[in-house]
């Protein structure tokens, strides 16, 4: 007996969403950070950063209440049935298009990363070859297999990257630059916050997860995610701090990958390790590897959802296919430079976008369409789905 | 069920070898582990040396073992290139040898005071584009020749950059702490407002001698100062540690100075003032503590303040006579007082014209010594 009511999915835990959510942004700002907000805004760029973080609290709240429409389905999946088909076909094409450039850019500049400072001599694609199918396996065992390898992964690194942060605090120069610059420059700080924004957009894939949270948690997942913003959103702020009080403004403004640079630069004597900095950078691999396995995974499910496909074997294929366009798609970025420009003409513009646009879009019609809204939310769910 | 196996398997193997990072890889046998660099001018005027040291096969294994090679050989070798940029002076150097010249694990990189602005330009761009250089090695200067300079062995070390490593990795080694690290010369090349400053290395029979500073306008050298004006210098930077001072009216001596140095800028309809407040420890030497009275005790901290202050302020006046800020006074207007600063297209040329307060406080912790 066919029935027009969702397949019931595979659930996660509240924490575990919130480690997913959280680990589909920063990974591809980090390494940037905090060059774009400086060097538009200089030491204003302290105020661009807490600013992101407020933005992005503002549009996580709106996505969650998208995600709350029908909660047990994922925006590509419902999307269609209020938007109409032809809308919600685009909804869904505009969320792969927006998950597989984000993971091309992530591998794209973490493959430049490593190759620059730690396999110089290794091509490319081999780095981005070996992150993508890291990243597929981790994605291979499904939504609860993927939230307890980056619980078990990047938690860890998470903490480390955050004491390594406290330990570089030992590397401040000039004191004077931790105070709140004296002139405050409103236009370039919003520039310098639009331009540094690369770091939160990933967060919209909660669009497609937020179904996959156990019931009774989601409210408590909504908090978790909020509290790890403000988590992320107070390292950034310690890093930006510590970066500008070791480097100032004008060298900041000239460095590829700040944060790496200081990083480097970080030497505990007496350790085992001499550049103990080197070695979190390193392990900085997990970071992307997750992000690029959350998107992969987003990816899956999104293509599913347009082609009506559910099965385990569907996943599998759409899950390998999307990692071998994101390999091929890194191909097309020829050096670090290029890949700063198109991140910031056309990434940051198509996620705010994206992230404004999708719930202003979405909560409108839903507005609109109350009854049918309600009667897709109360909709039962047919089966519980297999464990994947 | 086979496939799947086949396809585990060989999911493990291709990243078993992607992600070793086997690709590039060199056993360290292959590799000359380029400790030093040199950077002299040459003699056509558009071109520079470099000089490319590396520890002998043999003295690593020494090192390694804790022993000397004793045979009166070098433990160190050198290879030289000659070109326009570092890259033609590195490939001249690279065919010299059979092995890969690798800068990853570079650890000093000395530079002669001889190099034109333009050359030491080049030639420092394209050290801080080598993407395995960490940016950490210790930068010094070299009076007339950089290759004089790595020629010298000390007694006290193997080779020069273990020498220059133990020296500047230990600020209570020095007189002042003035070891300065690529990405700290970096910083203050390309921040407005401050000039750079660079330890002198100073070859005698015994090992080197680092006690004086050579100030640079960006890439043009400009002077250097003698060793009493560098204690000074590392007393305005904060950097002091066994600093002295004689007061021949107590035929005393104040040591160890060491603490603090603020600096702070005012602006005062329209001229700029900076302030330095030092704020210095000290032990009092050569007299006994039962003989001193408080009243005494006083009066030579204020003699010493006072003297301290005098020196600083003189060599800040030497500072402005020359048009270099090594202070980094127009940097902290910068931060403080950003649209002053801004106002100024040259900040060279306003350095001069300000106004500087040197305010010092010796505070004497201890009186004679312990028995």
């Amino acid at each position: 007996m066919k029935s027009d009511a969702p397949d019931r999915l595979p659930r996660i835990s509240a924490m575990q969403f919130a480690t997913m959510v959280t680990s589909g942004y920063i990974a591809l700002g980090i390494f940037y950070f905090p060059r774009q907000a400086v060097s538009v805004a200089g030491r204003n760029g302290i105020w661009s950063i807490i600013l992101d973080g407020l933005v992005t609290w503002g549009l996580m709240h709106l996505i969650f209440w998208v995600g709350r429409l029908v909660p047990n389905e994922t925006l590509t999946t419902f999307a269609p049935k209020i938007l109409t088909k032809p809308i919600g076909l685009l909804l869904g094409t505009y969320t792969v298009i927006y998950h597989l450039v984000l993971a091309i850019a992530a591998a794209t500049l973490f493959g430049f990363v490593l190759g620059d400072i730690f396999l110089p001599e290794t091509p490319q694609w081999a780095l981005v070859a070996s992150l993508v199918a890291t990243a597929v396996y981790m994605g291979w065992g499904g939504t609860a297999g993927l939230a307890r390898t980056l619980q078990a992964g990047y938690t860890p690194v998470a903490i480390l990257t955050l004491l390594t942060g406290m330990a570089t605090s030992t590397l401040v120069r000039h004191p004077v630059l931790l105070l709140p610059p004296a002139n405050f420059m409103l236009f370039p700080v919003l520039r310098g916050a639009w331009n540094e924004y690369i770091i939160f957009i990933g967060f919209q894939l909660s669009v497609t997860l937020y179904p996959f949270i156990r019931n009774e948690q989601r409210k408590q997942a909504e908090r978790y995610t909020y509290i790890a913003l403000g988590g992320v959103t107070t390292i950034l702020v310690i890093e930006y701090e510590v970066a500008m009080s070791t480097f100032g403004p004008s060298y900041i403004s000239q460095l590829r990958w700040p944060l790496v640079s200081l990083m480097r630069i970080l030497s505990v004597q007496g350790f085992f390790i001499d550049k103990f900095g080197l070695l979190v950078v390193a392990l900085w691999t997990i970071i992307v590897a997750g992000f690029v396995s959350v998107r992969l995974w987003c990816l899956a499910h999104d293509i599913m959802a347009i082609a009506h496909q559910k099965t385990t074997k569907a996943y599998h294929f759409f899950l390998s296919v999307s990692g071998a366009v994101v390999v091929l798609g890194t191909t097309l970025i020829p050096n670090a430079e290029y890949a700063r420009i198109l991140n910031e003409k056309y990434l940051v513009p198509a996620g705010i976008l994206y992230l404004t646009g999708v719930p202003a879009l979405v909560l409108t019609v839903a507005h609109f369409r109350k009854k049918l809204v309600t009667k897709l939310r109360t909709s039962p769910e047919v089966k519980p789905a297999p464990p994947s | 069920m086979k496939l799947k196996r086949w396809l585990q398997a060989f999911a493990v193997a291709a990243l078993t070898v992607g992600l070793t990072g086997c690709w590039g890889n060199r056993p360290v046998n292959d590799r000359i582990l380029v400790l030093c660099m040199g950077i002299d001018p040459a003699k056509s005027p558009q071109q520079f040396t470099v000089i490319f040291q590396a520890p002998t096969p043999s003295a690593v294994t020494n090192s390694s073992q804790g022993s000397s090679s004793g045979s009166g050989q070098s433990e160190v070798f050198a290879v030289k290139g000659t070109g326009r940029g570092l890259e033609a002076a590195f490939n001249e150097a690279q065919a010299q040898v059979s092995k890969d010249l690798y800068l990853g694990q570079l650890q000093l990189v000395v530079i002669s005071d001889k190099m034109k602005p333009e050359l030491l330009h080049r030639a420092i761009e394209s050290l801080r584009s080598i993407g395995p250089l960490d940016k950490t090695p210790y930068i010094v200067v070299a009076k007339n020749s950089a290759f004089k300079v790595l020629q010298q062995s000390s007694p006290q070390a193997k080779f020069p950059s273990l020498y220059f490593i133990s020296l500047f990795g230990c600020v209570s080694c020095q007189t002042d702490a003035i070891g300065v690290r690529f990405w700290q010369y970096l910083v203050r090349l390309t921040t407005s407002g401050v000039d750079p400053f660079l330890p002198v290395a100073l070859p005698f029979s015994q090992g080197y001698r680092v006690d004086q500073v050579a100030l640079y306008r960006g890439y043009q050298y400009v002077t250097t100062l003698d060793p009493v004006q560098t204690m000074n210098f590392g007393i305005l930077e904060g950097l002091s540690h066994k600093v002295s001072l004689f007061l021949p009216r107590w035929q005393a001596t104040i040591a160890f100075l060491t603490g603090p140095s603020r600096l702070t800028t005012q602006v005062v309809d329209g001229h700029v003032q900076a302030r330095f407040n030092v704020r210095l420890t000290a032990t009092l030497q050569g007299i006994s503590s039962s003989s001193v009275t408080p009243i005494e005790l006083s009066q030579i901290s204020q003699r010493a303040s006072e003297i301290i202050a005098q020196r600083c302020t003189a060599v800040i006046r030497q500072t402005q006579h020359d048009d270099v800020d090594p202070f980094g006074i127009g940097r902290m207007l910068s931060w403080q007082h950003p649209n002053t600063f801004h106002r100024f297209a040259d900040w060279h040329k306003e350095y001069p014209k300000i106004h500087v307060i040197v305010h010092c406080v010796v505070k004497i912790t201890s009186v004679g010594t312990v028995s």
